[in-house]
């Protein structure tokens, strides 16, 4: 249908003028298109996206004009360039938190422009690159207007459609989860800091691209320094905006707007600022979602979209491979383990053994450092002294996600959910590890990656099924109770099919019914082959569900055992005498 | 050689006290609310224009009329903070960072076409009150206009420091940086302290505003480089230390001088990369915290 | 999201956007009119040389419509901004050829600016006289087209600059320095002197210095050029920037004879820096009030009509310019070709303002203010006074 109405619109608007306008929208709503990839859904922040538009200009400016070269040349190659520069900034600026990317991407685009207009053997500068002409057809003809709008409009229609592949699939998926939460994304084994990388290399690639069909777009072409400068990025920002961040046509709609209402108010130039600044402040805070934004999440879209069919296959529980076979070694080890915040020492010298298929549950007092050990063996945090051992082996200092692919993941102490997806994309992100259709198959959407996505779908529902949940599994997660949330995590970590399956107090802000459902889970999975580590408070649970229990007082080990032993020792005792209600309950 | 490095360093000071002063009205709010007004620079340009309408008004070149086109200006200027906070801020915390950069800056625009409206977009002369005769420091020329900048950026980073660390608002106001929720659980009314952060930031814009016009002349765009200048000043310095502020605005300005000095095409673009290398070496600026 | 639902929004966004863009500017209702265009910087840096334009073309149309019009119907000016920026440029005049459909063009102001627009004209043959912007390129780069329709109605770099090398020889300067804006009539004015002077036999004494516009303090740059004991300063700068490159000088302690172009002619520069601090700073012009008895009462006809005239040559050269487009109207009507030849060719322009002659152009000349027009002028206690050869 689009293409219908792409090939209609030189007809409706046949005037040179609405022509160029035409072009200018298409191309500039890639630009927009690939910023918003970064910025709406890995919620990273460029403000120097101009920048690779104007590398993009540049380069083929320059290789068309001084080099000779065709411009079916010149156009990868200036995305191959947009593409490395991008990574460039983008690899050292993404390891850190906070904003340093948006300052980095900043000054980027400064440099870019100074650079621009100051280097003058390179750009000519203000002066500028004249003779740009635009692609020849075979016959030596020029792919002047309509025909350019054309060639425009369908890089456009492919970009967008990439576009739309990779963020309804998994990446998209991964984008947004791991915008809403860094941790979690890595503890189901999302390489964050690649994906982050990636996104922004996307980003960049799309704004070269745009660049080039800028640099093209009249016979003869001309390019200076003038346009490049620091508004333009933010121009960018504001279509994003305006049309709907974290959406799949809003960048386009929103550069359309952004364009064409200008030329509504033209006479009106002695406002015109004013008008633009009232557009977008207008649009930040009416419709922060964007127009397209906003639009969908009117009552009559939300009932137009359905959800997909499930069909349970097998009902029965799901099987997890064993790793291996139970070869007496003790899953996971802690030697001497040390953590130290400061002058705090969190963790004491832990020595603590996890046999495989248990049940193992670690209590202690508030404070004791059962928290810290979780993190520290998930690799949140990394160890002060000591060593880990995973089957035997010592593990360096490793990440999250590292760990998730040897198969050590967890749960969190405050449900650590991506909010803003459905329950079943909470689950899908688990999958992460499993999944094998990579970016080219999902950027073409190949058969592989389309059966592959409904196969997990479905193995998806099947976890929830095991955990009673599947008819929540199209809510958006931040809607469900805090004890379904608790399910829906579980579930999410189970996806990973992991060795050792950490909770961190599961059962915390759990209501008793709940509870009950939770030890029986717990104990499910367990008998499906996964050793459980469990921290917990709630001491009924412990006792019901654990194989055996550590327990914890400053950071150090004062007892061990199988609940029964544990339960009359005297150190423990001593150790809660603090809470009478957990001594009730020993 | 040695002249040419003493005066880049002396001028480099003057300019970058100006980037300092504007960029410790960052400072302010970037810790309160982690937000900060990106049209800085423009609420500068109105503290320059509408001072000097003041200033002009009150009988010209005299201290005195330029104090009282100070207070004026800055009263203007307190009040538009706590109208941006209104506005553009309050509305859009929470929502993604994109939404308080567009928010503010769009306010800026609107600023700026205003102030074209009512001052035409021309430059317009302000005569500093300590007048125009070139000062000498070891040979190297300074207008007293900037040496008085210099001055008071300093004065302005102490007091400050001084306000926030024993004033009981100031601490008020740090305590709200670190942690809301407990300063809410202190009994602080967070959402006063927001726009006391705007106020004071706004302030900080018009009192540069009058300082710098005698040299930057006033006029509708003189607040869009400065302002963009002033924040990789903060960002250099660390955003988090008003020492490190005006540090940082300090070094880039002396560095702009040098490198202008070296190779003239290197000024702008110097700065920038200059951020980028700091940033790389030291994520959260000079001073900030590791 | 399904695809046919987004072109369900975006395309009727765009036909409504269309629409209003259409009906708010009442270009289909002027589709009887004859319209002339003018795209100029009316905000931004270069506002005071776009405001005084738009007087000119204003002044010359509403003169031309007073008279009678064309034939009895009133020609329409249609006015746009360009805020000093080359993409507004290029929309403008794209949206002026085609949408409104003028016959000619006056304008822009920048040279950067202009360098962008004159292909758009050039490419649907509508000529186009630049009244204000003066860098070489301009009239030079479809020299050798079979037509031509770019016309220039402004002192042009390559004659000021001649005119400014003249001074520093007769000035006797030894060690010539250089500084420029980092615009595209600074970069241009530059690479045309750097020509002049070698063919002069004069080398500068060091490199180049720039500086942007917007700049507050040159004393590194001077500070270079202070070293190399340059004597005399060759500046390509705006009002603004030229007075602060006078304040930096006396902060060096290294005031030195300063030789600008027109832009000092800007009221600006008095107003900026103060009468002292101006005083003996040389510049460029072809045009002042007292020019001749036409000129004067031009002069009592601006302020007649705006209560001032605060920058007579840019609004003198542009309603000159306008007048010759219609002039070319009046000659074979309504017809951009053959308004195109009308003013190559026309030699009946007496009634000039400025000092342009009777017959402005040529095929091979599209200057019609080149050396020879021009002449060296000083400021003495706060007035332009000529400087005696």
């Amino acid at each position: 249908m689009a293409v219908v109405g792409i090939i209609l619109l030189p007809f409706i608007f046949q005037d040179p003028f609405y022509l160029l306008m035409l072009q200018s929208l298409a191309y500039l709503s890639i630009a927009a298109l690939g910023l918003d990839i970064l910025v709406g859904w890995t919620g990273q922040i460029s403000l120097g996206h101009m920048a690779f538009y104007a590398v993009g200009a540049y380069t083929t400016a320059l290789l068309t004009t001084r080099g000779g070269f065709s411009f079916w040349i010149t156009l990868p190659l200036a995305m191959l360039l947009s593409g490395g520069i991008g990574a460039i900034v983008a690899l050292p600026c993404l390891r850190t938190k906070g904003h340093y990317l948006a300052v980095v991407t900043l000054a980027f685009g400064f440099v870019v422009e100074v650079a621009a207009n100051r280097w003058m053997d390179l750009t000519n500068g203000p002066m500028g690159i004249f003779g740009i002409n635009p692609p020849q057809f075979p016959s030596g003809e020029f792919f002047a207007p309509p025909h350019y709008f054309y060639l425009v409009a369908f890089f456009l229609l492919l970009a967008q459609l990439a576009a739309n592949h990779l963020l309804t699939g998994r990446y998209g998926r991964t984008f947004l989860a791991l915008q809403q939460s860094e941790v979690a994304a890595e503890t189901v084994g999302v390489n964050v800091y690649k994906y982050k990388v990636l996104a922004f290399i996307i980003c960049s690639v799309y704004g070269g691209l745009a660049g080039v069909f800028f640099a093209h777009q009249s016979p003869p072409g001309y390019i200076n320094s003038d346009t490049f400068v620091f508004s333009l990025s933010i121009f960018f920002l504001a279509s994003i905006l305006m049309g709907g961040s974290r959406t799949l046509y809003g960048p386009l709609v929103g550069t359309v707007i952004l364009n064409t209402i200008p030329q509504v108010f033209a006479s009106l130039y002695d406002y015109h600022l004013m008008i633009y600044g009232l557009i977008i402040l207008g649009t930040v805070i009416l419709l922060p979602r964007g127009i397209v934004g906003s639009l969908i999440h009117l009552p009559y879209f939300k009932k137009r979209r359905k959800p997909a069919a499930d069909k349970p296959g097998n009902v029965q529980m799901l099987r997890f491979m064993r790793r291996e076979e139970a070869d007496g070694q003790p899953i996971i080890e802690t030697r001497g383990l040390l953590k130290d915040f400061g002058g705090l020492r969190a963790i004491d010298h832990l020595s603590v053994q996890i046999e495989p298929g248990k049940i193992h549950a670690l209590i202690g007092p508030n404070g004791s450092g059962k928290s810290t050990l979780v993190n520290v063996l998930t690799g949140v945090y990394k160890s002060s002294g000591g060593d880990i051992l995973y089957r035997g082996k010592r593990l360096r200092k490793m990440t999250p996600h590292e760990m998730a692919k040897l198969g050590i993941t967890r749960t969190f102490q405050t449900v650590n959910l991506f909010q803003g997806l459905t329950v079943l994309d909470n689950v899908m992100v688990g999958f992460h590890l499993h999944l094998k259709a990579g970016f080219w198959s999902h950027l073409l959407r190949t058969r592989k990656a389309v059966q592959e996505e409904e196969a997990y779908r479905q193995r998806a529902l099947d976890l929830l099924r095991f955990l009673g949940i599947q008819d929540k599994a199209y809510e958006e997660a931040q809607n469900l109770s805090y004890g379904h949330q608790r399910l829906v995590e579980i579930a999410r970590a189970l996806a990973v099919e992991p060795s050792l399956l950490l909770l961190d107090e599961p059962a915390a802000g759990v209501n008793p019914a709940e509870v009950h459902l939770l030890s029986k889970v717990i104990q499910d999975i367990r008998d499906a082959g996964v050793t459980v580590l469990v921290i917990e408070h709630h001491m009924e649970l412990v006792m019901q569900i654990s194989d055996r229990i550590t327990v914890l007082d400053f950071g150090s080990k004062i007892a061990e055992g199988d609940p029964a032993s544990v339960r009359q020792n005297k150190k423990v005792i001593e150790a809660y005498l603090g809470d009478p209600e957990i001594l009730a309950t020993l | 050689m040695l002249t040419k490095l003493w005066q880049a360093l002396i001028s480099g000071m003057a300019i970058g006290s100006i980037y300092a002063l504007i960029a410790q009205g960052f400072y302010i709010t970037s810790i309160t609310t982690n937000t900060l007004n990106f049209g800085q620079g423009d609420f500068l340009m109105i503290g320059a224009l509408f001072g000097l309408t003041c200033y002009l008004a009150f009988g010209g070149p005299s201290m005195l009329s330029f104090v009282i086109a100070t207070v004026l200006a800055v009263g203007l200027l307190a009040v538009m903070g706590a109208g941006l906070e209104r506005i553009a801020v309050r509305p859009v915390r929470g929502l993604t960072s994109l939404s308080w950069v567009l928010s503010t800056l769009s306010v800026a625009l609107i600023l700026r076409n205003a102030a074209q409206l009512i001052w035409r977009p021309e430059q317009h002369p302000f005569p500093s009150p300590l007048g125009s005769k070139v000062l000498r420091i070891a040979g190297a020329g300074i207008l007293p206009q900037e040496i008085f900048i210099l001055a008071v950026s300093i004065s302005v980073m102490i007091l400050l420091m001084v306000f926030l660390r024993r004033s009981l608002l100031g601490k008020a106001l740090l305590a709200v940086a670190h942690n809301s929720n407990a300063a809410a659980a202190m009994g602080i009314n967070v959402q006063r302290m927001v726009i006391f952060a705007y106020v004071l930031s706004s302030v900080l814009a018009g009192l540069g505003g009058v300082l710098i016009a005698p040299i930057t002349f006033a006029y509708a765009y003189m607040g869009t480089v400065l302002g963009v200048k002033a924040f990789a000043a903060a960002i250099v310095g660390g955003l988090e230390n008003p020492l490190g502020i005006l540090i940082g605005g300090l070094i880039m300005g002396v560095v702009e001088q040098i490198a202008a000095g070296i190779n003239s095409n290197l000024k702008d673009g110097i700065t920038f990369a200059l951020i980028i290398l700091i940033l790389a070496l030291r994520p959260t600026g000079l001073l900030g915290k590791r | 999201m399904k695809l046919s639902w987004a072109v369900f929004v975006t395309l009727p966004i765009l036909f409504v956007c269309f629409l209003a863009g259409g009906g708010l500017n009442p270009s289909p209702a002027w589709a009887d009119h004859i319209k002339i265009g003018f795209s100029g910087s009316l905000t931004g840096g270069t506002f005071d040389y776009g405001q005084a334009a738009k007087r000119g073309f204003e002044l010359a149309i509403k003169e031309y419509n007073e008279k009678g019009g064309y034939q009895g119907h009133p020609v329409v000016g249609v006015i746009y901004d360009d805020e000093t920026q080359p993409a507004k440029g290029v929309q403008n005049t794209t949206r002026l050829v085609t949408l409104d459909k003028v016959i000619g063009v006056i304008g822009p102001v920048n040279s950067g600016v202009a360098l962008a627009t004159i292909d758009i004209t050039q490419r649907y043959q509508i000529p186009h006289i630049i009244s204000i912007a003066t860098a070489v390129p301009l009239t030079q780069r479809y020299k050798s087209a079979p037509k031509n329709y770019i016309f220039h109605l402004s002192l042009v770099d390559s004659a000021q600059i001649a005119l400014m090398i003249d001074y520093v020889k007769k000035k006797g300067c030894q060690r010539v320095g250089m500084m420029n804006d980092t615009t595209g009539w600074g970069e241009s004015g530059r690479q045309e002197a750097l020509k002049q002077l070698k063919e002069n036999g004069i080398e500068l004494a060091t490199e180049i210095q720039r500086f942007a516009v917007g700049d507050t303090d040159m004393t590194a740059q001077l500070a270079k050029l202070k070293e190399a004991n340059v004597d005399c300063l060759i500046s390509f700068a705006l009002a603004p920037e030229a007075v602060q490159i006078l304040k930096s000088m006396d902060k060096l302690g290294y005031r030195i004879p300063l030789v600008d172009t027109w832009a000092l002619l800007a009221p600006s520069f008095l107003k900026l820096g103060g009468k002292d601090l101006i005083e003996g700073a040389v510049t460029v012009s072809s045009y002042t009030i007292e020019l001749s008895e036409r000129s004067r009462a031009f002069h009592e006809k601006v302020v007649a009509e705006y209560g001032e005239d605060f920058y007579p040559i840019a609004t003198a050269q542009t309603y000159d310019a306008t007048r010759i487009m219609l002039r070319a109207l009046d000659k074979v009507g309504p017809d951009p070709k053959k308004m195109r030849d009308a003013i190559e060719d026309m030699d009946d322009f007496t009634d000039a303002v400025t000092a342009i002659s009777p017959k402005p152009y040529s095929k091979e000349d599209h200057e019609a203010l080149g050396p020879g027009k021009g002449f060296l002028m000083t400021y003495r206690n706060g007035e332009l006074v000529r400087l005696e050869p």
